[in-house]
């Protein structure tokens, strides 16, 4: 047995134990039930998969999806001009600014930046306070609790996940292939649209994907800023737990399912991109 | 450089996007220096009686201290024996370390309230350390372990393999080699994955907040408390710190191992 196996037991160890072993042990838990007395039962049982099949599910999931739709969509709209700028950007202390604006807000929790809006978007808020001293509108209007702030929040939340690999891949672009379009008579947007855009086409992709799968499964920035009575399926995933009924061999139906619907639609987001790209 | 019409405007967005990225930071920390009893924007006057507030209550020093404590372990424990997998799986290219990688990002990918309610189940039933710090550490190492993994990687890919074998043909031995060669070599890798480690676990809330008992409760649990129920001006100057925090450590970041690498992460 080779000796330097010993370096990654460790890390080995802690993955299993930590992290495959509770997650097998809550996905068996799906297929018991709960007790009158929120204990677990633990008889063989699918009723918790079936209440998946159900009209009141299959909106949520909708709903989550179309979530995931717009936020990728508005990260990209913001996401490839700041990357492109991030890029571009000639100084270095500048481009440094920039990035420092990009990174730190991962660096933060997402409470804070979720909380952030709340500060805008509140009764007596920076929004309100403009419409009302602007005399657009006499009483303070309500912008949170609405499934339209979640998606402001969460894809403001989400950008430089979408930002940063754009970047990445911009930068591994060789600039001659774009001087030479130019230099054949490409006009700057041409040159753009059939050059530089599909050859950064990896980041895009890795962008959408990494936003999708962090969105499908999005609780905390969506509770803070839309309340509990939000339909997005991780909220529901708490509120079975939390709202009372302590349910967690539904919730462990309901989370595994979600992580499918999470994987099957990113993939099927990326494959449509990449069809598009081409 | 042509600078006509489209460029400008181009320009003009990119800058709106930068403003916009930033913007409810900037808001947050001109709300907390506020001298009202509530959130309010304008911030009425300038005080800083809400930094005071946090200093003098029991509930935030608390708070403080023990995510401080659990970010100082996740970072200890996620280092070293980051570290140690790092250097092996790029260096000696064991079998199974592609999937070993690629798994390694599967704890960030599975969504947090999935993991945070497996991980209450298992501190609960089968290991029963819920509610204590080392459970926390644990949830913590989770996610910042990847993050260290690839840190070190880049700064073990980019080690010059004759250095070493300069050293052990001068007579050290592996173990020697390893602490006064390899090492030293590889600290920015180390250091910024340490800082990555450390500031993710400072914030980590999704899974945290299933975890969380009464106990030990983390800052950002805490702060989701203060907005969710009742509101407490403080949360604003908690923020603030958390912001201040983030914004010293990319500084950090960039003086260790440049800003631009971390693209590389993805």
């Amino acid at each position: 047995m080779n000796r330097k196996y010993l370096l990654i037991v460790p890390v080995v160890f802690f993955l299993i134990v930590f992290f495959v072993a509770p997650i097998g042990w809550f996905f068996q838990l799906g297929f018991y039930r709960t007790g009158p007395f929120f204990q677990i039962v633990e008889e063989f049982t699918i009723d918790n998969y079936l209440r998946i099949f159900t009209e009141r599910y299959i909106k949520l999931a909708l709903n989550t999806i179309l979530l995931v739709a717009l936020v990728v969509a508005i990260d990209f709209v913001i996401g490839y001009p700041a990357a492109y700028a991030l890029v571009k950007t000639k100084s270095k202390a500048f481009r440094s600014l920039l990035y420092a604006i990009v990174i730190s807000p991962l660096l933060c929790s997402s409470i804070v930046r979720a909380f952030g809006w709340v500060a805008i978007l509140s009764r007596k808020g920076l929004v309100n306070y403009l419409l009302m001293s602007l005399g657009l509108i006499n009483d303070p209007a309500n912008f949170l609790y609405k499934f339209e702030t979640v998606v402001l929040a969460q894809s403001h939340v989400l950008a430089p996940f979408m930002i940063l690999p754009i970047a990445s891949a911009l930068q591994s672009i060789d600039p001659s292939i774009k001087l030479a379009a130019r230099s054949l008579g490409a006009t700057r947007l041409r040159t753009f649209l059939r050059i530089t855009l599909p050859l950064s086409s990896p980041g895009i992709v890795a962008g959408i994907s990494i936003i999708s799968m962090l969105t499908m499964g999005v609780y905390v920035t969506p509770l803070l800023v839309g309340g509990f009575m939000q339909p997005l399926l991780a909220v529901q995933i708490y509120n079975t737990i939390m709202g009372g009924s302590f349910d967690f061999p539904q919730a462990s139906a309901y989370s595994f399912m979600l992580i499918a619907l999470s994987v099957i639609f990113t993939a099927i987001l990326t494959r449509t991109i990449e069809r598009v790209m081409r | 450089m042509k600078k006509d019409l489209t460029s400008t405007l181009i320009a003009i967005f990119c800058g709106a996007i930068f403003v916009y990225l930033l913007f409810p930071s900037v808001v947050i920390v001109l709300s907390s220096f506020s001298a009202a009893e509530y959130l309010v924007f304008p911030p009425k006057g300038f005080s800083l009686v809400w930094y005071e507030r946090l200093l003098t209550s029991p509930k935030w020093v608390d708070s403080t201290l023990i995510s401080i404590e659990v970010a100082i372990a996740t970072t200890l424990l996620t280092v070293s024996i980051g570290t140690l997998a790092s250097f092996a799986l790029v260096r000696y290219k064991l079998r199974g370390s592609a999937p070993l990688l690629l798994f390694l990002v599967v704890p960030i990918a599975v969504p947090g309230i999935v993991t945070g309610i497996s991980l209450l189940f298992f501190f609960m039933r089968t290991v029963r350390i819920y509610d204590t710090i080392l459970a926390l550490v644990i949830a913590h190492s989770l996610i910042g372990l990847p993050y260290v993994i690839r840190c070190v990687t880049i700064s073990v890919e980019s080690l010059d393999i004759s250095l070493e074998r300069a050293a052990m043909a001068l007579g050290a031995d592996w173990f020697r080699t390893f602490t006064k060669i390899t090492l030293p070599l590889i600290k920015p890798g180390a250091i910024s994955g340490a800082i990555f480690a450390f500031v993710l676990s400072l914030g980590e809330v999704s899974i945290s907040m299933m975890i969380t008992g009464a106990r030990f409760t983390t800052l950002p649990v805490r702060v989701w408390a203060y907005v969710e129920w009742t509101f407490d001006p403080a949360v604003t100057a908690v923020s603030s710190i958390l912001i201040l925090t983030a914004a010293t450590v990319v500084y950090l970041i960039d003086k260790i191992i440049g800003l631009q690498t971390t693209t590389r992460l993805f």
